[in-house]
């Protein structure tokens, strides 16, 4: 089980409430101490009470917190099916109706997803039509996703991804070598609009036709999860289209509210309804 | 509350639980889940070939689904399988551990925390040290913990990184642990 208690998480919480008016309440609980765990051990902290007093007597420690905390994308273009239906069906269908899409990747905590949808972007010949907004809790996560920087461990799986999609450039395209690290070729970002956000995802850009927000709401609690489907619902124009992480749940909400319908259940992507039915 | 048997395999361990899965009747009371190696892109396939000629329920979780009794859940390809506290499980792409994704350490630790001396901790036939800290902790809630016997065994690695580590309640071969498991 994670090393840190349930009583040092919620003591965790409550000091980040009183000092940075971010509650991780709504977080799933074990999930959230697993989290936490991975912050102690990269700031070599001996004990969770060390983190409390960080928290609140130092301002600038919070946003590398935020940072550590952050769980990244295992690496790009993963579950590659559901990009190669991005590529040629859903994307297709958006650009046959909107002259320019606006898309949102809420949550970032690395280059992974915001790059795979950048080169499909790319080798679909979309980009131009495109202004894509990403957002992240942490500063120093921005930063980072500006430089391309990427964990190279993941490169070989990310290529093996990439190849199963018939992209016309090799991922060698994209890539530039720094002494002994691969990233991303920053000018690739250069047009991202990157913003700071809060844990409700605020502020949130308008008249979305195109949100990816994909293996997200797994750290959610189940009754916040809800919530969060129906802010980014919200902010989705008539006829735009979400995606989520194949394994998450959204669907208590969806048939609940109604807003949504599916386009491939499998790899959870919906969008969202012109008339919204009631009954 | 019924009880909750966390199964951990690798490489050789796929043939134990087929016929795990051939023997166990429809109607078996408690929750299995089965935290097995498998490929990050193999994201159909295991379950069907699992439940082939099976009559026990088995599927792959979602988020934040309910733990049932009388079902088998199998960890899903890339995620990591966590307990929460009120029976339901949580997923989770944070970085492998053991270099796997989903680990057995993860699934096995937070079961005994949540199920305690209800959890029942196996490790089969495997390639890597995952799941030796795991049945640890499956220990120390207060839960039973049985291991392949390595002579049984198609790779050892796994059953003997758990004995160096713990002293298991039991080391038996594969047979004798689904015996073990149907009469539980």
């Amino acid at each position: 089980m994670p090393e840190i208690s349930i009583i040092e998480t919620k003591n965790v919480i409550r000091a980040i409430r009183q000092c940075h008016n971010f509650d991780f309440t709504n977080y799933a609980l074990t999930s959230l101490r697993y989290m936490l765990d991975k912050v102690i051990t990269e700031h070599h902290l001996k004990y969770p009470d060390i983190l409390i007093n960080r928290i609140l007597e130092d301002p600038l420690f919070f946003d590398d917190f935020l940072y550590d905390i952050s769980i990244p994308a295992t690496e790009i273009f993963r579950d590659p099916e559901m990009w190669q239906i991005l590529k040629d069906d859903c994307l297709p269908s958006l650009y046959g109706v909107f002259d320019k899409i606006i898309v949102w990747l809420p949550d970032l905590n690395d280059s992974h997803e915001l790059i795979s949808l950048i080169i499909l972007l790319k080798e679909s010949d979309f980009f131009r039509r495109s202004t894509i907004y990403a957002s992240s809790l942490s500063i120093k996560n921005i930063e980072e996703i500006k430089k391309g920087v990427f964990n190279n461990k993941n490169l070989e799986l990310g290529i093996e991804n990439y190849n199963k999609l018939n992209m016309s450039q090799s991922i060698n395209h994209y890539l530039e070598k720094d002494k002994t690290q691969y990233h991303f070729k920053p000018s690739l970002l250069k047009d991202v609009v990157f913003f700071k956000q809060d844990l409700h995802l605020e502020p949130k850009p308008e008249n979305l036709n195109l949100i990816l927000f994909r293996n997200k709401l797994l750290y959610y609690s189940i009754d916040y999860q809800n919530n969060i489907i129906r802010q980014l619902t919200e902010v989705l124009q008539n006829g735009g289209m979400i995606v989520f992480g194949h394994k998450e749940n959204p669907e208590d909400y969806i048939n609940l509210e109604k807003k949504l319908t599916s386009i491939n259940s499998f790899e959870r992507i919906y969008k969202k309804k012109n008339k919204i039915q009631t009954y | 509350m019924k009880k909750l048997i966390v199964i951990g395999g690798s490489a050789g361990s796929f043939k134990t639980m087929s016929k795990l899965f051939k023997s166990l009747p429809k109607n078996y009371p408690h929750t299995i889940i089965v935290c097995l190696h498998r490929l990050r892109s193999a994201r159909t396939g295991f379950i069907e070939a699992l439940s082939m000629s099976a009559e026990f329920s088995i599927c792959e979780p979602f988020d934040k689904e309910l733990i049932r009794p009388s079902v088998a859940y199998l960890a899903p390809a890339n995620y990591h399988l966590i307990i929460e506290p009120g029976y339901t499980f949580s997923l989770s792409t944070d970085l492998p551990r053991n270099h796997s994704r989903p680990s057995i350490d993860i699934t096995m630790e937070t079961a005994g925390e949540v199920f305690r001396e209800k959890a029942y901790g196996v490790i089969l036939s495997g390639a890597n040290l995952d799941g030796a800290a795991g049945m640890v902790r499956i220990k120390q809630a207060g839960g039973i913990i049985i291991v392949q016997d390595p002579a049984d065994s198609e790779i050892k690695t796994m059953p003997e990184a758990t004995i160096n580590l713990v002293k298991p309640d039991y080391i038996l071969d594969a047979d004798k642990i689904i015996n073990f498991i149907l009469e539980l």
